[in-house]
């Protein structure tokens, strides 16, 4: 009657040896699962935050935005904003040249809103490189490429603007900082050609052609008036969005050939979560 | 009086054969056990190395995804080997750590026999990050124009992520 029980008692060992094991896995499979939970609360943030980036992206094509108390929303017009893309020329060859009197306009742009002529030369040394601007590529992103300081090209963004070729300047739009440094007239007259644009007086290319050739008999803007267009159509604009009074965003869109405004570059500098 | 009555026992054989078999046993159990321990530091070690790795990656493609754009519509992503260490250079825009401005800012990560590093320069300065201290093997595999993949080896370890510009 001892002898099967004194060899069912080698089996404790064995189970022992059991536990050990089991223990082992399970407390491996309870690290795995804790760490895959904590990676999964890391993911599910970085989702909401991607979902907040796409509504608040969507803003920039209502019209009418329901403001809350936290949150502004502001529109800007860039369709009369001088285009980069009209300072080179690409040749039958696919080189790419500088336009000297587009270069010319850039320096007294660049003179008179930041106070940096010399920035017109770096700029148009980095577009040389490019045959061709295609959209996402905003003003901030050739400013930082070439390490402007940002307080810089703050004071930049409401004077130029990059994007394609076919975004001509719309004269029905433009300041008069901009008629003065686009055809180099004085402040009195950009005042007076501002003028002459919006009430019809000068409805035209030739007409806007004649009062020039009247200040300054020397000079026809026949060839920069390629570049111009005199509509009250919006073709590029922006949204400014805030929180608290603080800008957490940028959101850049364009008129495409079809005619809906599609996202040219958004700029997140944070996103408010609540 | 002493009771004459004969106990049943182990014989001396048993007894040398169930010492025997309790110490295999017992230098059995103890390998196994510093066996287990030292898999289980093994599993975890490696366990945390693999959600350090996507950590980073993850931190790389942020710093992607926020990158300043090229005229080509691109992020500003240029990848290069120097030294024996591949580094990812991307232009972006931050906000200082000094006087909370904004600022344009270049961020190099670097791969390679030192570990993995974050390497910020702007106008507040140059700042070096470790963010890994273990040897490793990277490489960048182009993908298409604006798609790139990154592999990263050590140790019998490879992980790799596609990161689109």
């Amino acid at each position: 009657m001892n002898a099967p029980q004194r060899k069912e008692g080698f089996l404790l060992p064995l189970a022992i040896l059991c536990i050990l094991v089991v223990s082992m896995v399970a407390i491996n499979g309870f690290g795995f699962i804790q760490q895959n939970i904590n990676q999964l609360s890391y993911k599910k943030d970085a989702l909401n935050i991607q979902e907040q980036k796409k509504q608040f992206s969507e803003l920039a094509f209502e019209n009418d935005i329901v403001e809350k108390s936290s949150y502004s929303f502001q529109h800007l017009n860039l369709s009369g904003i001088y285009n980069l893309a009209f300072i080179t020329r690409t040749d039958f060859d696919n080189e790419v040249h500088i336009v000297p009197e587009q270069l010319e306009i850039l320096k007294r742009l660049t003179e008179s809103c930041a106070g940096q002529s010399d920035l017109a030369i770096q700029i148009s040394d980095y577009l040389i490189q490019y045959q061709e601007i295609k959209r996402g590529f905003g003003l901030i992103d050739l400013l930082n490429q070439l390490s402007v300081p940002l307080n810089i090209s703050i004071k930049l963004l409401p004077c130029i603007r990059i994007l394609p070729k076919s975004y001509k300047l719309n004269l029905n739009l433009a300041s008069e900082k901009t008629l003065m440094a686009y055809f180099n007239i004085n402040n009195s007259n950009a005042k007076k050609l501002s003028q002459y644009i919006s009430d019809g007086t000068t409805p035209n290319h030739d007409s806007i052609n004649l009062f020039i050739t009247k200040i300054n008999s020397e000079k026809t803007v026949i060839p920069k008036l390629r570049n111009t267009v005199i509509s009250s159509q919006l073709d590029h604009k922006a949204t400014v969005l805030e929180y608290k009074g603080e800008t957490f965003a940028y959101l850049d869109t364009t008129l495409d050939k079809e005619g809906s405004w599609v996202e040219n570059r958004n700029f997140f500098l944070w996103v408010p979560v609540d | 009086m002493i009771n004459s009555r004969k106990l049943t026992a182990f014989t001396l054989i048993e007894v040398l054969i169930s010492i025997a078999l309790t110490g295999l046993l017992i230098v059995l159990l103890n390998n196994q056990i510093t066996g287990s321990l030292k898999t289980d530091q093994k599993i975890k070690d490696k366990m945390e190395y693999k959600i350090e790795i996507e950590t980073i990656l993850a931190h790389l493609e942020a710093d992607i995804q926020t990158a300043s754009n090229l005229p080509s519509g691109y992020k500003s992503v240029v990848n290069f080997y120097l030294k024996d260490q591949l580094h990812i250079s991307i232009k972006k825009f931050g906000i200082s750590a000094i006087d909370q401005d904004l600022l344009g800012a270049e961020i190099t990560w670097k791969f390679g026999n030192l570990g993995i590093s974050r390497n910020i320069k702007s106008k507040d300065g140059k700042f070096e990050r470790y963010l890994s201290k273990k040897e490793l093997q990277a490489n960048v595999i182009p993908i298409g124009i604006n798609i790139f993949k990154l592999i990263i080896k050590c140790d019998g370890f490879t992980k790799s992520k596609l990161f689109k510009l």
